[in-house]
């Protein structure tokens, strides 16, 4: 899952970034509204953080640019601002979900779970598919036996994209653009590798491969 | 206090009639004193002329020679008579015929006014003088009817009366004419301010008389600044609130780091004290946005406002299935400040879907002010703890997430505005039903 973080604070914004890269998101910063604006409209991310007081461009004004030209990126706001004026702006502006400062990470972290498993259509609570269930407090899987596997960083975030996109047709290129952040070394090769790895772990079925266009998690739609 | 108007027309009628009393009293006096000089310089003269024909004889009996008087002595009860006495004997004039006049023996040089009845009812003003003529005392009375020329002095007093009544009613009408035309900008004056209150206009014209027009400008300098004063206020609040909450962020960041992971106990330590300093922030800065009745009044589109909050509502409780039907009563009217209203209803509503089943009723109406009556189906509250529901972060159920201070924020409103919060269960859908009364624009009931 890519996500892109947008917050301001010096401090804040990195600490923020590598808890969420710990939690199995490739998560880009950005610190400044106009950029933000910018990387929003041009990265394909699953989900962006977005803080409100931002320097150069409010983030309310970022959040209506983006929803104005049609970008459906799910956005949950955080902000300090929580009077209910600012609730009310920002759903209206488009936002998915309204998290106040100060939270705590894992507060953060199920938002966003909630919001991802809501935009992809299924279920709100633990993310199960064809009898796999993922687990996000220690990335691990549950299979249909019972025993439990546990996953690389890189395996997580794979599996867990694949779980939320299941029976579509994802290209090499759209997994490494979901699975790896900005600054990361791009190799769709390495992808082969990381579902092979699924693959021996998770069962030969479960992943088809479309020679020349890409992988199927699961049925076919 | 009186009304200036009031005292104006109280004033000035008393003045005025005080006035015209005077005035009356003042000309009716002096007819009656320049009447009576008059008449006496007159019979005086007839005195003269009657004293110049009496005569006296060797034994000093008096006669007058009536011939060379005028013809008034002549006719009977003419009402112009005379006597003259002399001792014991008394002449009279032809006019008296059978009756008398009764008069005294006045002393030589002497005068002597008197009002006497005369006969067949006639009322006489009888000028009497003391003479020594040829050595004997004699009295010369004239007198005359005055009875037709007072009828006269009477009937031109009641004309008087009538015209100076008439006078003092079209003087009170212009005078009141007058100062309503006075004190109309006062009053256009008054009706800005009924305008301003419901949010109609945002200032007052300045244009009025000398004596208020500093006071306008006054006014309209002070609400300038108090607007502008209100929302540097709000945004430097925001500002702080953004900037220790995001530090606030930051801690709970440390407390959740790795470093920390292998000592839960100073995780704990840490994020305790955000947790509180988050409230404290919330409610004190919170209660510090609150504008309260302010002047100018905006009018609140109510309809668009409950819209959209119950869209807000639902996306932030979008997991639950929920109902949320609302009512807003066609002379619903908010005067007040849009955030304070946005803010009440929000911590209401939010407390609602956080309890209720799937249903939330909300009914607006004008009722000596607004009246929001928030109802959900939820488990309602235990009658003991519905009074400790508005206190400062006070939960009756620890059981959902949440800070305990929505209903606590919600009572700081009502307070700002002179109004009422109560707290009951609803007979019918079993939650909590919130019933709030605003007071309002209290301009408009002046």
């Amino acid at each position: 899952m890519r996500l892109l973080l947008v917050e301001d604070d010096p401090a804040l914004g990195p600490r923020l970034q590598s808890a969420l890269n710990r939690a199995g998101y490739a998560t880009d910063l950005s610190i400044e509204g106009k950029d933000a604006e910018a990387m929003g409209d041009i990265e394909p991310y699953d989900l962006i953080v977005l803080d409100l007081g931002l320097p150069g461009r409010s983030g309310l004004e970022v959040l209506t640019h983006w929803r104005q030209r049609d970008n459906r990126t799910p956005v949950i706001i955080l902000t300090a601002r929580d009077g209910w004026q600012d609730k009310v702006e920002g759903f209206r502006a488009g936002a998915d979900d309204y998290l106040a400062k100060p939270f705590q990470t894992e507060e953060l972290l199920v938002r966003i779970n909630a919001v991802l498993r809501r935009c992809a259509g299924l279920n709100p609570g633990d993310l199960s598919y064809a009898g796999l269930m993922l687990d996000e407090s220690d990335q691990s899987v549950r299979l249909e036996s019972g025993a439990k596997l546990s996953l690389t960083g890189t395996e997580y975030r794979l599996l867990r994209f694949f779980m939320l996109n299941p029976g579509k047709l994802l290209s090499k290129t759209t997994l490494t653009e979901h699975v790896y952040q900005l600054d990361s070394d791009k190799d769709s090769n390495v992808i082969e590798v990381y579902i092979n790895r699924l693959r021996q772990k998770l069962g030969q079925n479960l992943i088809e491969t479309r020679r020349g266009q890409g992988y199927i998690f699961g049925q076919r739609d | 206090m009186r009304s200036i108007r009031s005292r104006l027309l109280i004033g000035l009628t008393l003045v005025l009639a005080l006035l015209l009393l005077g005035q009356w009293l003042w000309l009716t006096l002096t007819i009656d004193r320049l009447i009576e000089k008059q008449l006496i310089t007159r019979l005086e003269e007839e005195i003269e002329s009657v004293l110049a024909n009496v005569q006296l004889d060797r034994q000093g009996r008096v006669t007058v020679d009536s011939s060379a008087l005028g013809s008034g002595y002549q006719r009977v009860f003419s009402g112009l008579y005379f006597t003259v006495n002399s001792g014991e004997q008394r002449v009279f004039s032809r006019s008296l015929w059978d009756s008398e006049i009764a008069t005294q023996t006045v002393t030589t040089g002497q005068q002597q006014i008197d009002y006497l009845p005369g006969p067949r009812d006639q009322s006489l003003l009888a000028v009497s003088a003391g003479y020594l003529k040829q050595d004997r005392q004699i009295t010369v009375t004239v007198a005359e009817n005055i009875r037709p020329m007072l009828q006269e002095k009477q009937q031109l007093q009641r004309v008087f009366t009538l015209i100076s009544a008439a006078g003092l009613l079209v003087l009170l009408l212009f005078q009141a004419v007058i100062i309503s035309r006075a004190l109309k900008p006062l009053k256009q004056t008054k009706q800005q301010l009924i305008r301003l209150s419901r949010g109609e206009i945002s200032e007052i014209s300045e244009q009025g008389p000398a004596e208020i027009q500093p006071l306008l400008s006054e006014l309209n300098r002070l609400m300038t600044s108090m607007v502008a004063k209100t929302r540097r206020s709000r945004q430097a609040l925001g500002n702080l609130a953004h900037r220790l909450k995001t530090q606030l962020s930051l801690l709970n960041q440390v407390a959740d780091s790795d470093e920390l992971q292998s000592l839960p106990v100073v995780s704990e330590r840490i994020q305790q004290p955000t947790a509180d300093i988050r409230r404290i922030i919330d409610r004190e800065l919170k209660r510090a946005r609150v504008a309260g009745l302010t002047l100018p009044g905006k009018g609140v589109n109510l309809s668009a406002l409950v819209e959209q909050l119950v869209e807000t509502i639902k996306l932030i409780y979008r997991d639950k299935p929920l109902r949320i039907d609302w009512h807003i009563s066609e002379d619903a009217s908010f005067n007040g400040d849009r955030e304070d209203l946005l803010e009440l209803l929000g911590n209401l509503l939010d407390n609602a879907a956080k309890w209720c089943q799937g249903v939330i009723q909300i009914r607006i109406s004008q009722q000596q002010g607004l009246k929001l009556v928030v109802t959900d189906d939820g488990p309602g509250c235990d009658p003991q703890d519905l009074a400790s529901l508005s206190q400062r972060g006070f939960r009756a159920d620890e059981s959902l997430p949440g800070s305990g201070l929505g209903l606590a924020i919600a009572c700081d409103i009502v307070d700002s505005y002179a109004g009422k919060l109560h707290f009951e269960r609803d007979s019918s859908m079993g939650g909590l039903q919130v019933t709030v009364h605003l007071q309002t624009g209290s301009l408009s009931h002046v």
